[in-house]
């Protein structure tokens, strides 16, 4: 155990809810927050495949030190079927989030994995 | 003679003025007397109001348990429940022991915490009971890889 010195980069994707239903051919707008404790994210990125392809969309700048920074993306799917949507995001150190949680603990703490939404394309 | 008359002038004024003293000392004293007898006489009458009296119906569904948990606090049934409920819930919330996983080692430390620091009572031969039932129902689980999504509540996203 050690004592945690500051809170590692996370972002969250805060619309839509996860479950979303769409029909093909239209676009997803999606919107979140980032932030990277003590510094900032410099770069936001999405994934519609597992992480195999990433996408970047624009990041705020936050309104002042240590704020929060929104993100927002208006995805195209190609075709119908599940989908998770990924996001990422990037510290001014070069540090991403992980897809893994890491070092696993019962009240997560440090938990920084990324954020994922099912998205249903019909 | 002048003098004489002066004077008798004098001693009426303050004859008079003993006299007015003098009664307005009885009207007040009468004034207080009356006062210690009826405290109350300035003060309304207040209508007398019945105490209403309500019945609360002893709920049965209090220890309620269904689908194998304690649906007042979210604690899995098992041996030890009530112990638990009784013992942990007075001071926190049944969520700070059902968001755990711990080993005997270490729920007998978060014990020991709360005796140490947070005036957790002895729990005597409670605590063996407690624990107990903290390591089978709250034991340590090895997963650190990543679940796969799962009930998820599928809904139309409208515009």
């Amino acid at each position: 155990m050690c004592i945690i010195e500051s809170m590692p980069v996370k972002s969250l994707i805060t619309y839509p809810k996860t479950g979303a239903m769409i029909s093909k051919g239209k676009k997803l707008d999606i919107r979140g927050h980032a932030w990277a404790g003590e510094l900032e994210v410099v770069q936001m990125e999405y994934s519609i495949d597992f992480g195999s392809t990433w996408q970047t969309c624009p990041i705020d700048q936050p309104a002042n030190r240590l704020a929060w920074q929104n993100f927002n993306a208006s995805i195209d799917f190609p075709k119908e079927g599940y989908y998770e949507v990924w996001a990422r995001a990037t510290d001014s150190h070069g540090v991403s989030q992980p897809m893994l949680l890491p070092g696993w603990n019962p009240k997560g703490y440090l938990n920084n994995a990324c954020h994922r939404i099912a998205v249903k394309v019909t | 003679m002048q003098e004489d008359y002066k004077f008798k002038q004098q001693v009426k004024a303050i004859y008079r003025l003993m006299g007015g003293l003098f009664g307005l000392f009885i009207v007040a004293a009468l004034g207080i007397l009356f006062l210690l007898s009826n405290p109350d006489w300035t003060r309304k009458k207040a209508t007398e109001v019945e105490p209403e009296y309500v019945t609360i119906q002893e709920s049965d569904d209090f220890d309620k348990i269904e689908n194998g948990v304690h649906v007042r606090t979210g604690l899995i049934e098992a041996d030890g429940l009530m112990t638990v409920v009784n013992n942990c819930t007075n001071c926190h919330s049944a969520k700070l022991v059902t968001q755990n996983r711990m080993n005997e080692e270490r729920w007998i430390a978060t014990i020991r915490w709360m005796q140490e620091t947070q005036n957790l009572w002895d729990l005597g031969g409670n605590e063996a009971i407690i624990v107990n039932y903290l390591v089978t129902n709250y034991p340590p689980k090895n997963k650190g890889r990543r679940e796969i999504l799962s009930d998820i509540e599928w809904y139309e996203l409208k515009d």
